[in-house]
């Protein structure tokens, strides 16, 4: 819709000139203190609401109107999209059992090395805490927070397999339904990685994320628990 | 947990003839025990009659030819006991003591070999058969020399009892045997131990994380206190509004406007309500944490009750075990359980199993002589040992004690030297108490003693590893002739752990109480070197307590100390360390929540737990920790590192300056002349700014102002001097009031050096803060 013809808007209103959208010296504010609650201001609004369509813009909405909606798309599977540095990457949703608030971690004696954080306090449970930055080399150094919106850090708690893990991420985008068949691999050098946890690139209006492979993150979390 | 129907029903019919089989043997063993001591009367027989007369009503529902045949022969043998038509010698017992564990072998059959007749037990039941019946035919005239079934080594090791305490304790005597067409076999009302092995893991790890969320909910009601205050801050700025709104209101009454009176009158009339509702809010809330905190303690109290089982449902295997070893050597021996409904807390138990085990067997093949010596010796000619269990001082007491022949303690004292663990110097010297340490030390045995074969210290080591593991202790006396007697304390639950909690590289560790010896809080310059390696002296005793950082044991990287260091001293004996910690928090009672199925055995960790504040806590195995330390001072790399950081001050760092002053240009201008040296320099704007800071991190200079707002120069400076920790900081005074008293009165609060600022220069400050600490990197002061 974003393409269609929008009535110009009348830049010289006086509201924007001398009103609370201008410089404030209309001598009729002194009384009304708001442009809403002069009666300039109602009756521009009534001629707006009853200004005559030209026949471009009525064509326009015709032809937009006619337009056959595009088929559903069919999703038959859906990831938890979220935000580690600058990458966006994505979990079957059968695999993330909560997002929790951050929470600090405790680092485990001679285990200070790996992507291994330590443990952290999910509601009352000790899980422990993997860095995905780490295990995956993403860069989080100088990422700008993100324009626009808020963007808040979550732990995202994993259960695979016996285990359960919890993965600080920097924002949790939500769930994204994609198309399992229509899963494009990733770039031929990310794919040649020495772990490759990447299974494929999805994607749905809003957002494109990298989905892990769980079959190759299992192991390697497991891994770092011994 | 209880067995309902439900429960029940998910058994088949071999499952409940397997439980209520143990159930019935276990009554059986008992009373055949009783009966071989004398001890057992005529209702005893009763009971064991009915037990074998239950399994063969139960075998033959399930179809179980042979397991029917030898309870049958069983129930006959006793009735005819009961009847005084034959006498059960010890002989007859071995063979009914021989059916009952043929009888459970047969019981725990896989269901396809139960019903078959040529099963591998076929011979043996023949002959028990024949035995059983022999026994009944002629009495006492040929003492059948039936095979009393070799005992497994490994007694179905107890399954760790009920999962639940509503189960009522086992039941002495079911009630009489079923009649045969009843369609379950199951007429005993709580088969008490479920457990063919496997379900009696699963209820602990369900219980930790039950005892997990009670303690959290315990957490999150105590968390409500500190709401509820803030609550009744509240209220107090309400009272003085409303104050000032009364106040507000008489002034416009005493003025007169009508318009003004009236406005006033409005907000008083929407204000009054405001009063009663926050002091209801603040009545349910004061209720609702009540509430809260009862339940959550009530049912954290639960959750640990359902973790005990009854001492006697843990070491029911025990006599048995003692009878069938006695026997084999040729002795007479009987347990005495005291304290059989003491409650222990199932885990403890079943990790106390083996080395009760080892003090059992200790006692039978070390302590007791054979009968005819016994007599000699004008003691009864069987042997007893006394099993107890207590509870005393919130402690739990384990108690073996045996009146056979104790142990020489001059003969530990000869074995002690020949082992070259005590000094011949020292050897006269020591008491008896601390002679039988030495049987606790592994290896130490007083086999090598001329022409005895005698070894009481074998297997000591293991029992007192053992205890050391679950945070307890053991000591043993003996009374030469007269008996030995083990003593076994232990935390009551494993769940809750008493502990110190330190900081360690600026993270929450603990330590359990038990393994701290002391906690001292030396001064830095109190800190002695030998060889490169830090020790202190210990005040009254004048022992050398070696010290070693925490943060490089554990490798978490450099810390630096403070004016003071903070120790937890641990291990025991030559293995003695003061482990420096960044801080000492004070003793918390942990809810301990199990690393191992996450991450296995970790180095130096023995569980988590978590802090009042919801952040994890670290608590450390003493013991493996002691070991760490010992390894790395070996390397001797760990010490190095130790020993940097434990010194009073770190090369790498540079030294930290905080500077107080009120005036932004005499502030900025220290600043910057102390950071182009290198010193990494703080800010605060007056005494309380400058305070707070001081409390917060490390600083090794102060430079202040005297004249400043809230608090001046000279009541920092006394403040500093009487906390503990900041009392040695070196404090320099730089202030206009360059008359003499004003320096006499600075230097008397306790400052290191006074600076006019009139005779103010670069030079001066930067010489005499040189002077103070040194440069800012490094050691050297020129």
């Amino acid at each position: 819709m974003k393409h269609l013809p929008i009535q110009e808007w009348n830049e010289d209103a006086c509201w924007r000139r001398i009103g609370v959208s201008g410089d404030r010296s209309c001598p009729e504010l002194a009384q009304h203190v708001h442009c809403r609650n002069c009666p300039v201001y109602a009756g521009a609004a009534q001629g707006n609401l009853q200004r005559p369509v030209d026949a471009a813009y009525r064509d326009a909405w015709a032809r937009e109107l006619a337009r056959p909606e595009p088929p559903p798309v069919h999703t038959d599977a859906a990831a938890l999209a979220f935000r580690v540095g600058r990458e966006w990457l994505a979990v079957p949703t059968a695999l993330a059992v909560e997002v929790a608030p951050l929470a600090p971690m405790h680092r485990l004696p001679h285990r200070s090395h790996d992507a291994l954080l330590g443990i952290v306090n999910v509601g009352g449970r000790l899980l422990p805490g993997v860095s995905l930055a780490r295990l995956m080399d993403v860069d989080t150094e100088g990422v700008p927070p993100p324009l626009g919106r808020h963007a808040f850090a979550r732990l995202l708690v994993l259960a695979l397999g016996a285990h359960r893990y919890a993965l600080p991420v920097d924002e949790v985008h939500g769930v994204l339904r994609h198309t399992a068949g229509a899963m494009r691999p990733p770039a031929a050098n990310i794919g040649r990685a020495p772990s490759p946890l990447v299974a494929g690139m999805i994607a749905d209006s809003a957002i494109e994320a990298a989905l892990l492979d769980t079959a190759q993150l299992q192991p390697q979390l497991e891994a770092l628990l011994r | 947990m209880s067995m309902d129907d439900e429960d029940l029903s998910r058994f088949s019919m071999l499952d409940l003839f397997r439980m209520e089989t143990r159930e019935q043997m276990r009554v059986l063993t008992d009373g055949l025990l009783q009966l071989e001591q004398g001890a057992a009367d005529a209702a005893m027989l009763e009971s064991m009659m009915r037990a074998a007369h239950s399994v063969k009503g139960a075998a033959a529902i399930v179809g179980l030819d042979p397991a029917l045949r030898l309870a049958h022969a069983m129930e006959d043998v006793l009735v005819a006991a009961q009847e005084g038509r034959t006498q059960l010698d010890p002989d007859a017992v071995d063979v009914l003591l021989g059916a009952v564990d043929l009888l459970q072998q047969l019981a725990d059959l896989p269901e396809s070999d139960a019903g078959g007749a040529d099963t591998p037990h076929g011979a043996r039941l023949a002959d028990l058969l024949a035995a059983l019946a022999e026994l009944r035919e002629s009495p006492r005239t040929a003492t059948p020399k039936a095979p009393p079934a070799p005992r497994p080594p490994s007694p179905p090791p107890a399954p760790p009892a009920p999962p639940a305490p509503p189960a009522p304790p086992a039941p002495p005597a079911p009630p009489a045997a079923p009649a045969m067409p009843s369609p379950a076999p199951a007429p005993s009302p709580a088969p008490a131990p479920v457990a063919p092995a496997a379900p009696a893991i699963a209820p602990a790890t369900g219980s930790d994380e039950l005892a997990t969320l009670a303690s959290q909910a315990r957490l999150h009601a105590g968390q409500l206190r500190p709401w509820i205050a803030s609550l009744q801050r509240y209220k107090r700025h309400q009272r003085g509004v409303f104050e000032a709104l009364d106040q507000l209101q008489d002034a416009i009454r005493t003025m007169g406007d009508p318009h003004l009176a009236e406005l006033a009158q409005l907000a008083a009339d929407r204000a009054a309500p405001l009063r009663d509702d926050l002091h209801r809010t603040i009545r349910d809330a004061e209720n609702y944490e009540r509430q809260a905190l009862n339940v959550s303690t009530r049912l954290a109290d639960e959750v640990l009750a359902l973790r005990m089982c009854r001492f006697a449902d843990g070491v029911h295997g025990l006599p048995r075990m003692v009878r069938d070893l006695a026997r084999g050597l040729g002795k007479d021996v009987r347990v005495e359980i005291d304290g059989a409904d003491t409650l222990v807390d199932r885990a403890v138990l079943a990790r106390m199993e083996a080395p009760l085990n080892q003090l059992l067997r200790n006692a039978v093949d070390h302590g007791m002589e054979h009968p005819d010596e016994r007599v000699a010796a004008g003691k009864p000619a069987h042997g007893t040992i006394r099993l107890q269990a207590r509870h005393r001082g919130g402690m739990l007491a384990l108690e073996v004690a045996d009146d056979g022949g104790g142990v020489d303690p001059e003969r530990i004292r000869a074995a002690a030297v020949r082992r070259q663990v005590a000094a011949p110097a020292f050897a006269p010297e020591l008491s008896q108490a601390e002679l039988m340490e030495f049987l606790f030390l592994p290896g130490f045995s007083l086999k090598d003693s001329a022409n005895e074969i005698s070894g009481r210290g074998v297997g000591l080591d293991v029992v007192q590893e053992a205890v050391r593991r679950l945070n307890g202790t053991v000591r043993t006396e003996s009374t030469l002739g007269a008996g030995f007697r083990t003593v076994i304390t232990l935390p009551l639950t494993q769940s809750i752990v008493r502990a110190l909690v330190v900081d360690v590289a600026g993270e929450a560790y603990a330590l359990p109480i038990a393994r701290v010896e002391r906690v001292l809080r030396v001064p830095a310059a109190d800190v002695l070197t030998l060889q490169g390696r830090q020790y202190i002296t210990v005040g009254d005793t004048g022992e050398q307590l070696g010290l070693v950082a925490a943060s490089q044991v554990l490798e978490l990287g450099e810390t630096v100390a403070g004016g003071d260091l903070a120790l937890v001293a641990i291990g025991t004996g030559r293995e003695r360390y003061g482990l420096v910690v960044d801080a000492v928090h004070g003793e918390q009672s942990l809810t301990v929540q199990p690393l191992e199925p996450t991450f296995g055995k970790l180095r130096d960790v023995a569980a988590a737990a978590l802090l009042d504040d919801g952040t994890p806590v670290l608590i450390l195995d003493v013991p493996d920790l002691v070991m760490s330390i010992g390894r790395l001072l070996d390397t001797g790399a760990a010490l190095r590192l130790g020993l940097q950081a434990a010194g009073p001050a770190d090369g790498a760092r540079a030294r930290r300056v905080l500077v107080v002053d009120d005036s932004l240009t005499v502030r900025e201008m220290q600043r910057k002349l102390l950071a182009a040296r290198g010193y990494h320099v703080d800010v605060a704007l007056d005494g309380l700014d400058g305070w707070n800071q001081l409390r917060a991190a490390d600083y090794d200079l102060v430079i202040t102002d005297i004249d400043m707002p809230r608090l001046d120069g000279i009541g920092l400076l006394e403040r500093i001097r009487h906390d503990p920790r900041l009392g040695r900081l070196p404090v320099m005074i730089v202030s206009y009031k360059d008359r003499p008293e004003d320096r006499t009165r600075g230097l008397e609060a306790g400052a290191d050096y006074y600076l006019a600022k009139g005779a103010f220069h670069d030079a001066t400050l930067l010489d005499a803060v040189r002077d103070l600490i040194g440069m800012a990197h490094g050691e050297t002061t020129t």
